[in-house]
């Protein structure tokens, strides 16, 4: 019994120790999480990740249009955000420069890699097989779903930095590597074909 | 006959991309337009179905293995400073070997003298060592005219910076394949 005491006492007081660390880096903002980071501080990106992974999935789901992928996408995207760090403007919010990432990652992925996921049906309705996701979809979203995923992956693209992401077409253009004339075509485009899909799925 | 607005324009219009006096003459059109208006409104109803847009839940926590992989990398910004103290160091191997050179070159290409007064500036030595002279029996130079070798030296330049590229870009992939 004593044994077991002096064993479980260091790692008791390490675990405690640990959780200390984990909620005082909660409570910090993103820039500060990200200035340690920089100072060599890897548990303040673990922050990070914790922080956004849900967005960033949710960024890389809507283009990838597949659940399994738009987790391996994340993953990478926090690694690439990672090594990428110290370009990040400390004055400006997070979120939008991980989604440019995650945007350029999933496209990338959905052109090079997988051809195929464009005939993937598993977002254009939703899970059968998961309730709770099928509770959470609404019938709207549904059909703005399977609209979206009929678009190509580069207009998917267009549209998530523009319209779940507010970026300006600069913006977008440079996290896509794109002209600024390519950028509205795609976008301009990408609207009217939606706007069609949506129509038609009245 | 009324010309209606492009869809390009409706576009611009519905992201504040106009300048004051387009926009000015888009609102002009509008209120007059109903079916410009009602492209217009559809327009809006696409942008607005992303508002309503409701996230999922990830399935999985990625912090555990994102950070397995982020722990075997370097802090962000120390290889980018690492490269340049690399790069520094070339470069001022690059000026020194010029620097003990020059005099060697100059005669050899224009058959220019360095001026006595800079001469001493050469055949400085430090206490514990000293530079080897140049016999000019042991430095053969081409007979290339001073274009020839600005060209020359052009491409060795070239040559380096991609060398120091595909030398960057190797560590690079071959970090990311090793995870």
């Amino acid at each position: 019994m004593r044994e077991t005491l002096t064993f479980a006492a260091p790692r008791l007081a390490w675990r405690a120790s640990l959780a200390r660390r984990m909620d005082a880096l909660n409570k910090l903002a993103d820039a500060e999480l990200v200035a340690r980071t920089l100072q060599g501080n890897r548990d303040a990106f673990g922050e990070m990740v914790r922080r956004h992974q849900t967005f960033a999935y949710n960024v890389a789901l809507r283009v990838v249009g597949n659940r399994a992928d738009a987790l391996d996408v994340t993953q990478d995207a926090f690694v690439r955000a990672y090594d990428a760090l110290a370009s990040f403007d400390a004055t400006r919010p997070f979120a939008p420069w991980l989604s440019a990432i995650v945007t350029n990652l999933a496209l990338n992925f959905v052109q090079r890699k997988r051809p195929a996921l464009e005939l993937q049906a598993e977002l254009r309705a939703p899970s059968r097989a998961d309730p709770a996701q099928r509770a959470l979809d609404s019938e709207q979203q549904a059909r703005v779903r399977a609209a979206l995923h009929e678009l190509s992956p580069q207009w998917r693209a267009v549209i998530e930095l523009r319209h779940f992401q507010e970026m300006s077409y600069d913006e977008i253009a440079a996290a896509l590597e794109l002209p600024i004339s390519d950028v509205k075509s795609h976008l301009f485009r990408a609207r009217q074909k939606l706007k069609q899909l949506l129509e038609a799925s009245e | 006959m009324k010309t209606h607005l492009d869809f390009t324009t409706l576009n611009l219009y519905l992201d504040d991309a106009l300048d004051a006096t387009a926009r000015a003459r888009v609102d002009a059109h509008l209120a007059q337009c109903d079916a410009c208006r009602a492209e217009l409104n559809a327009l809006h109803q696409v942008a607005d179905t992303f508002a309503a847009w409701r996230s999922e839940p990830i399935p999985r926590d990625v912090s555990a293995p994102v950070m397995a992989r982020v722990r075997q990398r370097p802090v962000p910004g120390s290889r980018a400073r690492w490269g340049v103290a690399a790069l520094g160091a070339q470069v001022a191997l690059i000026i020194l070997l010029v620097a003990w050179a020059l005099p060697q070159l100059l005669r050899a290409l224009t058959g220019v003298n360095l001026p006595p007064a800079l001469l001493p500036a050469w055949n400085w030595k430090l206490p514990m060592f000293s530079l080897p002279a140049l016999p000019g029996a042991s430095f053969p130079l081409p007979a290339l005219s001073l274009w020839m070798w600005g060209a020359l030296l052009a491409g060795a330049v070239i040559l380096w910076l991609i060398g120091n590229r595909l030398v960057w870009r190797t560590l690079a992939n071959k970090r990311e394949a090793l995870q």
